[in-house]
């Protein structure tokens, strides 16, 4: 229980950023565990928040843990600020902490995001939190946690490699696009979250600090900075990103960025967008003042 | 909305702790409050949930006043979660501190040294680092903390993921060695 000093006035009398200082005490523990430890997933106590677990609260739970009064927020989902899930999220947030929100990557100091990392590369100053639904790799090849856990911990990981091969042989390629597994400073083998292949190379030694968070299945891990992460591949068969196959963003017109295709069904046709909103309208402003 | 000193001051103080773990060697500089930097730090990290042990002659003085300020338990140098050294030499204490196993290697012991030295300005490191979180050449200094301290911790945490973390703390700065790092010697 808090002491009454450490009481504040947060929204209808909630602690500053949510949870009790207790609960931030445990996750910040765990935090400095899984930074000594890149790609290891460190279990901890999962705590109940208003909004269903599934749904961002492994990335809400870091966010509200480390977040202070001088941070500034970003939310993305999909690499877009304005979709349901960032918006409650950053409107929670903003409610039990009254921290500052922005939509500009290179202005916050915190950026949560489900499934994308912004293409504007960031910096020393800033920590990205992922929203984590499957933590474990090596789910895929293993249902047990147990089987998992001594897997990690004897770095045995053969099957994960016999399933990439299956793969290549039964589909001439490696089937996984999201959640791509990677090697984490040589040690671990790590879910990345369902981010594209695309993103896959800026978490290899990023200048930012990189927190993953898994609400439901209750485990932090993370990638500090300047550490390298290699997804996995065979020296006969590389790991490639997607394939826009030339196309741009109808927007901006940037060809350097992770698009999202749309298909107009009436016309029959497909459209090609940014997937990073910041990035696209930073672009676009910038094609105005030219 | 006002916010509670307490609560902000924990918050900064892991801020800068978890920036320091991230960026070994680089010095994190922190305004310790009237408490000191070292029960600042204990205040972030420590409650019912964890152990402690204190290693040296304030041993008897330092446990009850922790157990009173963050209401963490004591336990022996083998199986406590946070032992605290005077920076110094701590003989053959440091190989009892418990390394996690291989299932679980966080359960290793978060090992921290204070009343350090630990000087910005210095630009000659006696310590060269390598590993996660590390740009290349970071070197740092801790005067106080004997070479050979420095070579048990190389050894405690040469059968990574095994291992501990390490905190150095001054007055006014913070110093951190997670498991991760390789220390060696600036000839």
């Amino acid at each position: 229980m808090n002491s009454a000093a450490e009481k504040i006035d947060g929204k209808n009398g909630y602690n500053f950023a949510f949870l009790d200082e207790n609960a931030k005490k445990e996750i910040r523990r765990r935090i400095l565990k899984a930074i000594s430890i890149p790609g290891y997933q460190v279990p901890f106590g999962s705590r109940e928040l208003p909004i269903a677990r599934g749904w961002g609260t492994g990335g809400l739970q870091i966010t509200l843990s480390i977040i202070g009064k001088s941070d500034i927020l970003k939310v993305i989902d999909q690499g877009c600020d304005d979709s349901v899930n960032a918006v409650n999220i950053r409107r929670f947030i903003k409610s039990v902490t009254g921290v500052e929100m922005t939509t500009d990557t290179e202005r916050a100091t915190l950026v949560q995001t489900r499934h994308r990392i912004p293409e504007k590369p960031l910096t020393k100053d800033q920590v990205i939190i992922f929203q984590v639904p499957f933590p474990e790799p090596l789910r895929t090849v293993e249902p047990s946690e147990a089987e998992t856990r001594r897997m990690h911990a004897e770095a045995d990981y053969s099957r994960m490699w016999l399933y990439l091969y299956e793969d290549i042989v039964k589909c001439g390629e490696i089937s996984i696009g999201a959640r791509y597994p990677v090697f984490v400073n040589n040690r671990y083998i790590m879910d990345p979250s369902p981010i594209p292949r695309w993103d896959i190379e800026k978490l290899n030694n990023s200048e930012c600090l990189n927190l993953f968070c898994a609400g439901r299945e209750k485990r932090i891990y993370a990638i500090p900075p300047r550490t390298s992460v290699k997804p996995l591949e065979f020296e006969d068969f590389r790991f490639r990103i997607e394939d826009f196959k030339g196309n741009k963003c109808e927007k901006c017109g940037s060809a350097n960025s992770y698009l999202d295709e749309t298909i107009d069904e009436a016309a029959g046709t497909r459209h090609y967008y940014c997937s990073d909103a910041d990035y696209c309208e930073k672009n676009l402003n910038n094609a105005v003042r030219k | 909305m006002g916010t509670d000193i307490k609560i902000a001051r924990n918050q900064g103080t892991f801020r800068e702790l978890m920036n320091a773990f991230a960026r070994p060697g680089s010095l994190a500089a922190i305004t310790p409050s009237s408490e000191g930097l070292l029960m600042d730090v204990l205040d972030v990290l420590l409650d019912h949930e964890v152990s402690f042990c204190v290693l040296g002659k304030n041993k008897e003085s330092m446990e009850p006043e922790i157990t009173a300020v963050t209401g963490s338990r004591t336990a022996d140098t083998g199986s406590a979660d946070f032992v605290i050294f005077a920076a110094g030499d701590t003989g053959d204490e440091l190989y009892k501190v418990k390394r996690g196993s291989l299932e679980y290697p966080d359960k290793g012991a978060t090992v921290i040294y204070y009343g350090a030295v630990l000087d910005e300005n210095k630009k000659i490191a006696d310590h060269s680092f390598k590993g996660p979180g590390i740009a290349a050449g970071t070197g740092f200094t801790a005067p106080g903390i004997p070479e050979g301290e420095l070579k048990k911790l190389s050894e405690i945490n040469s059968e990574y993921p095994l291992g501990v973390d390490t905190v150095i703390i001054s007055e006014n700065n913070i110093l951190c060695i997670p498991r991760s790092s390789k220390i060696g010697v600036v000839k």
